[in-house]
């Protein structure tokens, strides 16, 4: 291998260096290079490389104060002129930029020079040491810029009209006649001057923030902070500065942050405001109010109440301490300021129509309600927890005393009568204190007021479920339908109080009522559910002495496929139900003791089974021997392993028995199933929400971690039509039990806020 | 946005058919076929006001959509004061020196 | 006289033209005085182009050389062939755009250049974008696109007091549509719009054939559906079937050596019930109740606040679908309307209103989808992972148009300088279930900590187009993107070729207007070869020069001396070029002349 020999490295000077220099600020450095450069080659790029430079290092000197070195750098672009005819007009028209009027024209009297020497007398405000004809058309323009900024526009077309085709000021022409077509909105006029102007000259420069502002394509060509840049400039010459102060408020306005600094700007733009945009200040005031509710504190408040006056509808603050108080979630201070603020909307304060003030009171009311609720929520805290709470906080833990929710409810419905929500709120209050008769009058009230309102209907037959009242529900049920009738979730709750009904005539011998129940709901409803309405049309059948049709139907139903044991369950419990003599009811508790005793009974039966007593306990089925069935299908349910059925007939028993908290016997199916559909990333998955729920707060173990990875694994090489779904759950548990895996925020991209999670 | 009130110009008391009313006589007068801004402008301030429970929301919490501070700055800049610019504005708007 | 709008209904069995005349929407018939031209095209034995009836003729014949049901593509990549050529969807439906246009020029004695164009409210962006496209392909501008529900509401009377609401139910060949629209004080405002662009009287016909089919194969052990000649008589044979199931209880299909089998020809002959039918196509009626009833649930409305419904597209003339929305809404549903024309009608309305011929009445429209940007969701509970596919809706599905809307974002890391906003269209809210739209950058934000404010508006107008713009809160620094179109836009000359193609087809327009309509056609089809300044240009140019002439004179008089030089200089190139009839010089010398008349002129 040869060994690389070291080469002298000699930097070749580059255009491309010595724009590199300017860059930097280095204009001694650059200017050197650039003469070098000249040196070397005198080619047309390198002399304009050169007058460049020259030109950049006059302008930066100048900026940096360094006279000296400027006109040093001038007297050099002199004399490089000289002896570079090419590089004249560029050089002279440095020197006019300059104010080097007399020796710019000596070097080039061209068009250019003398639009330069112009500029530099507005720029300068004066054309002393400027040729005559640029002194006439100065004052010209000057006397033109006076009219336009008084207003008298024809003046400014008259002056505008001397400026000829060879005026060194024709680009101010062009300015002027934008910015006049500019204040008369004619945004095309405007931008039609403006792009012939030069794009070197200084008229060009001085009209890019308005331009930038109505011509869009002129907005592209520019650097997006340079477009702010001008907006921001332009907002607050327009605002008369109000813009600038405006935004140096907001940008203290955003999430979490501190609001002290924003005082002191709100106290010097008041005066300003006042003075100039007097119907802002309210509005100002109001937007303040909002800011505070969403990030102030108590200080905050403070310095508001020192520069504004109390807002009408909110006089005492209440409202918004209340609002503020939810945000920071102080729940229970929130509540007594909402019921200061009821209080004072109670006292009907002028300027609240009474529709309105009543309406207003009942939506504050509700929310009192569900403030009191949530708050009782963690009143009814494990008492170990509210000791663990109270020695966090220092103090003990008071229970709140606002008083009971449903009072808040009450009052609301009753200023409110046809709002849904507080009945809805309330009626689930007393379902869940099993006070079943009052929820169901408030749900009838409400009903009588608004006869289609579906959320009391549906919970209307859950109270008369509750309560057993079978053929009220069925009626309620059917009006739920009416007002809609495709939703199919309503048809379920429909089917089932048909079948409510049919049995509740059934067990209380009115077999004909039973029989006409049953033609109502149809046969397509019944075959929704074959095993439950069959049983039922048995029984009817045995109760009505017609043994042979009844012999015939349970043969049928028993025998079907998969539906067996269910059928088997249900003409056991409805027979004893619907008061069979014992005879009567011998060959179907047979028929269930046998398909309990089943040794290899199928998922799918298993299945059917588990259905069967859920539909039973969930219409409050009671019958003897329920409490020790349990344990029996259980039994059958975990023999059913060894069958023949397929991975997804188990998947979905596992899942029922995961509904129904019998993790015990998950934990006891999965291992075995596993090994028989070692593929199944749903089978260790379920396992592993067994193992978690099973016992709660216990460490995961490192068996249990690794059967998580092994489902992931699983489900990544799968290719069911749920994998997205299973791997999406399987990450959630996994980042849940990993002591780590929550805390990283990946990039992405960003999010809502607020956000309210409303999912499909 | 703006105050739905005064974009309707309906004063506070205003009751379901007199917003509806109003809503239905500013759409004919400004389609939206011909004034798209405005037109989405009055269907946003009729959605806030089209009935008792969104009349007593928006009074209660809906201030904040009304008046912000980009609100305020816009309305600065817009209804400014109807002077002229001067030339010597427009050279601090350019960040040009001079002058 | 203001340039006439027609209105075209664009359906996938049929299509209409209509025009308003003396304040009264009608349909423009053919010569035979057939209203209806079959959305069918096709290439006759000698190449030529078929459209309307003799395409349908000759069908069954030459499937392979016709085209159906192209509006079922629209929008989509895929093209078709017709002869030895591929077209996309856009150019057959222009074919049929171009033949109805022709039909109202006819009738108008004029040259017709814009067109209301009607579409399914379900169509998306893309398959707008694609129907607009095809208007353009034939030659017009269309000013509007129409939803068809909307269009058939417009039919009726709008100057009623009463509040009046109706469900529209347009079942067509392909597509099915349930639109809400409220009338009152002669504002159409569409409350709720639902439905299915893949599903219609087609979609009856195929289960239709399917059952016919599966008979005849297990009678004979012959698939009809193999060979492309017998597929297309049973097909127009079970069309023939369920029109007259319509009317009968039952039909009979009967077709003389459809097969052959071991040299032995096979007839098929059987009878279908109407019942039989019925069962067939229930489940798919019933998809379009629910359709009924999400529509009725986003308006917040019962069944019985609906004061009518009516009926709307060929396939509803099937009695199953009258009784469906008699049980659901108690009464019977509105047919007074030819339901195959009401669309056209109300496109020709809207047309009327556009060119503001008639002005009483305002149409709220809404949009059927929901747009929106894709965002990071927090964990709900810390130990969760962050869903980065948060599809955040800012315009909901239903919103009335245009519609501006926006929201407030936040940055999640601090210093992040720089934020991808992805538009999505759709209701799941997994953005990778919806359709993205477009994307953009907002870069140079501000170096402040994690929660920096964006506020992203969206602007969503009539025609669909979209603009989003991004805002930093605490800077104004703003982004702005318009989107048009999602998918990939026809190209430009893509659009030359076809357009190209399509003339090569049609042979000359048969109507030669009385005045030049061509200048429209050239605008949308740009690139079309430079005309070479016949004496028609030319006379144009010289009246334009001599208009500039007289100007110049004019400022010429004003001026000061030297530019009274340099502009008689000019003025002398323009005089000089005119009189040689020099029309290519005569272009530069008058843009000169213009150019620096520009600098001297008044403001």
């Amino acid at each position: 291998m040869a060994r690389k020999r070291p080469t002298a490295v000699v930097p070749r000077i580059t255009v491309q260096s010595v724009e590199a220099e300017l860059k930097k600020t280095d204009y001694s450095k650059a200017l050197s290079l650039a003469a070098r450069l000249v040196e070397a080659e005198p080619s047309v790029s390198h002399l304009a490389c050169y007058t460049r430079t020259l030109t950049l290092c006059v302008d930066g000197y100048l900026r940096q104060g360094k006279v000296k070195s400027a006109t040093e750098t001038i007297r050099l672009a002199e004399l490089f002129a000289q002896s570079h005819e090419s590089q004249r007009p560029a050089v002279a028209a440095t020197l006019a930029r300059c104010g080097e009027f007399a020796k710019a024209l000596a070097l080039a009297d061209v068009p250019a020079t003398r639009m330069h020497i112009a500029d530099l007398c507005m720029r300068r405000n004066r054309a002393d040491g400027a040729p005559a004809e640029i002194k006439a058309d100065f004052a010209i323009v000057q006397a033109a810029f006076r009219d336009y900024e008084a207003g008298r526009d024809d003046a400014v077309r008259n002056a505008l009209g001397k400026i000829g085709l060879t005026s060194s000021f024709l680009s101010w022409k062009l300015f002027l006649r934008g910015l006049l077509a500019y204040s008369t909105n004619d945004a095309a006029r405007a931008i039609e001057n403006w792009q012939r102007m030069p794009a070197e000259g200084l008229a060009n420069l001085l009209a890019a923030p308005l331009r930038c502002r109505i011509d869009p394509e002129f907005r592209r060509s520019l650097p997006a902070d340079r477009a702010t840049e001008f907006d921001r400039a332009t907002e607050n010459v327009f605002s008369g500065g109000l813009a600038g102060e405006l935004r140096e408020i907001q940008k203290h306005t955003g999430r979490d942050q501190d609001l002290t600094p924003i005082w002191k700007p709100v106290a010097s733009l008041l005066p300003k405001l006042r003075a100039i945009q007097p119907s802002c200040v309210p509005r100002l005031a109001s937007a303040l109010y909002h800011i505070i509710v969403r990030q102030g504190r108590p200080p905050d408040l403070e310095s508001y109440r020192s520069q504004f006056p109390a807002p009408a509808d909110d006089p005492n603050y209440d409202r918004l301490r209340a609002l503020a108080c939810e945000a920071t979630g102080e729940d229970q201070f929130a509540i007594e300021y909402w019921i200061s603020y009821e209080q004072w909307l109670a006292t009907a304060p002028a300027g609240w129509p009474p529709d309105l003030l009543a309406r207003a009171r009942a939506i504050v009311l509700q929310r009192i309600g569900r403030l009191i609720e949530d708050l009782k929520i963690a009143d009814e805290a494990p008492a170990e927890l509210r000791r663990a709470m109270a020695k966090m906080l220092g103090e003990p833990l008071e229970p709140s005393n606002f008083g009971n929710p449903d009072d808040y409810y009450r009052k609301s419905l009753e200023l409110a009568p046809d709002r849904s929500e507080a009945a809805c709120l309330l009626f689930d209050r007393l379902m869940r204190s099993q006070r079943w008769a009052a929820a169901e009058r408030v749900a009838t009230d409400f009903l009588a007021r608004q006869p289609d309102e579906l959320d009391l209907l549906e919970r209307l037959m859950d109270a008369l479920r509750e309560q057993g009242r079978s053929v009220e529900r069925l009626a309620i049920a059917k009006r739920a339908s009416a007002v809609n009738p495709m939703d199919s979730e309503i048809e379920h709750e429909l089917i089932q109080a048909y079948m409510a009904a049919a049995r509740g005539h059934l067990f209380q011998g009115a077999n004909d009522s039973c029989e006409r129940t049953l033609a109502e709901a149809g046969p397509s409803r019944e075959a929704r559910y074959p095993a439950a309405f069959g049983s039922l049309r048995a029984i009817l059948a045995r109760s009505r002495k017609q043994s042979a049709e009844a012999e015939m139907l349970e043969a049928q139903l028993v025998g079907q496929p998969n539906l067996g044991p269910a059928a088997a369950l249900y003409l056991s419990v409805m027979g004893q139900l619907a008061g069979l003599k014992p005879a009567q009811r011998k060959s179907a508790d047979q028929r269930l003791r046998n398909a309990l005793a089943n040794a290899e009974p199928t998922a799918s039966e298993a299945q059917s089974l588990l259905n069967a007593i859920i539909d039973l306990d969930f219409e409050r089925v009671d019958f003897r021997g329920r409490a020790t069935l349990d344990k029996k299908i259980l039994a059958l349910v975990e023999r059913s392993v060894v069958s023949e059925s397929s991975e997804t007939e188990f998947e979905s028993v596992l899942r029922t028995l995961m509904n129904r908290k019998n993790y015990k016997t998950v934990s006891t199916m999965a291992p075995r199933l596993a090994k028989r559909f070692p593929k199944s990333p749903v089978i260790p998955f379920i396992e592993i929400q067994a193992n978690v729920l099973k016992s709660p707060g216990r460490r995961p173990t490192g068996t249990m971690l690794g059967k998580l990875s092994l489902a992931r694994r699983l489900a990544e090489d799968c290719d069911r039509p749920d994998r997205s779904e299973i791997l999406d759950a399987i990450k959630k548990i996994q980042a849940t039990l990993d002591p780590f895996g929550g805390r990283f925020l990946f990039g992405g991209p960003f999010r809502g806020d607020p956000f309210d999670g409303d999912d499909d | 946005m703006a105050n739905p009130y005064a974009v309707l110009g309906l004063s506070p008391d205003a009751d379901d058919a007199a917003v509806r009313a109003r809503y239905l006589q500013l759409t004919r007068e400004f389609p939206p076929e011909q004034h798209p801004e405005k037109s989405a402008a009055v269907r946003a301030a009729y959605d806030k006001l089209k009935d008792l429970d969104a009349r007593a929301e928006h009074r209660l919490f809906g201030g904040a959509d009304d008046e912000t501070i980009d609100e305020l700055i816009d309305t600065a800049i817009r209804s400014g004061p109807t002077r002229r610019i001067t030339l010597n504005e427009l050279f601090r708007m350019a960040g040009v020196s001079g002058r | 006289m203001t340039d006439p709008i027609i209105g075209i209904d664009l359906g996938t069995t049929n299509s209409e033209v209509a025009i308003v005349v003396d304040g009264q929407p009608i349909v423009l018939p053919d010569e035979s005085g057939d209203p209806i031209l079959p959305s069918i095209v096709g290439l006759g034995e000698d190449g030529k182009l078929l459209v309307g009836k003799p395409a349908r003729n000759q069908w069954v014949l030459a499937p392979e050389r016709t085209i159906k049901s192209i509006k079922r593509k629209m929008g989509g990549e895929e093209k078709v062939e017709l002869g030895d050529s591929r077209y996309s969807p856009q150019e057959i439906s222009a074919m049929i755009l171009r033949s109805l246009k022709e039909r109202a020029e006819k009738h108008l004695g004029r040259a017709v250049s814009k067109a209301v164009v009607t579409v399914p409210a379900f169509f998306n962006d893309a398959q707008r974008q694609a129907t607009r496209e095809a208007g353009a392909l034939a030659g017009m501008d269309v000013v509007r696109i129409l939803n068809e529900p909307t269009a058939a509401a417009l039919v009726y009377d709008p100057n009623q007091e009463q509040r009046e609401r109706f469900l529209v139910y347009d079942l067509g060949g392909g597509t099915f549509d349930v639109s809400i629209v409220q009338l009152e004080a002669g504002v159409y405002e569409v409350l709720a719009s639902h439905g299915d662009t893949r599903l219609g009287g087609d979609d009856f016909d195929e289960l239709l054939l399917g059952r016919v089919a599966d008979d005849f194969r297990d009678a004979f052990g012959v698939d009809l559906r193999e060979n492309r000649v017998a597929r297309a008589r049973l097909l127009r044979a079970v069309e023939d079937a369920k029109k007259k199931l319509s009317d009968h209880p039952f039909a009979r299909i009967e077709e003389e050596f459809i097969a052959e089998k071991d040299g032995v020809p096979l007839h098929l002959s059987v009878e279908i019930e109407r019942s039989e039918f019925e069962e067939l196509i229930g489940p798919l009626l019933n998809k379009t109740m629910e359709c009924v009833q999400k529509a009725l649930d986003d308006a917040r409305l019962t069944a019985s606040q609906i004061g009518r419904v009516v009926l709307v597209g060929g396939s509803t003339r099937t009695p199953l679908v009258g009784q469906l929305l008699e049980d659901r809404f108690g009464q019977p549903p509105h047919r007074e309307i030819n339901p195959d024309l009401c669309v056209a009608l109300g496109a020709a309305v809207q047309g009327a209103i556009l060119g503001a011929e008639k002005v009483d009445s305002v149409l709220v429209d809404i949009t059927p989808h929901s747009l929106g940007i894709k965002t990071l969701e927090r964990p709900v509970d810390f130990a969760y992972v962050p869903n980065e596919f948060r599809f955040a809706p800012i315009v909901e599905r239903n919103t009335p148009l245009p519609a501006i809307r926006s929201e407030v974002f936040c940055t999640v890391a601090d210093n992040q300088p720089r934020v991808d906003i992805e538009v999505y269209q759709g209701e799941s809210a997994d953005v990778r279930r919806n359709h993205r739209v477009g994307k953009f950058t907002i870069e140079g934000l501000a170096r402040v900590p994690a929660g920096n404010q964006l506020v992203v508006e969206l602007n969503l107008n009539l025609d669909g187009v979209l603009k989003v713009t991004a805002r930093e809160k605490s800077t104004g620094l703003t982004k702005q993107i318009t989107i048009e179109n999602a998918m990939a836009r026809f190209a430009v000359e893509e659009r030359g070729a076809a357009k190209e193609r399509l003339e090569r087809l049609w042979g000359p327009s048969e109507f030669v207007p009385d005045f030049e309509p061509v200048e429209e056609v050239n605008r949308v089809f740009g690139n079309s070869p430079a005309l070479d300044p016949g004496p028609q240009e030319g006379q144009r140019e010289s009246v334009q020069a001599r208009a500039l002439l007289e100007k110049a004179e004019r400022i010429i008089a004003k001026a000061a001396d030297p530019d009274k030089v340099e502009l008689e200089r000019l003025a002398n190139d323009v005089r000089a070029a005119l009189a040689d009839r020099r029309w290519g010089d005569l272009a530069t010398a008058t843009g000169n002349l213009s150019d620096v008349l520009f600098y001297l002129e008044d403001v």
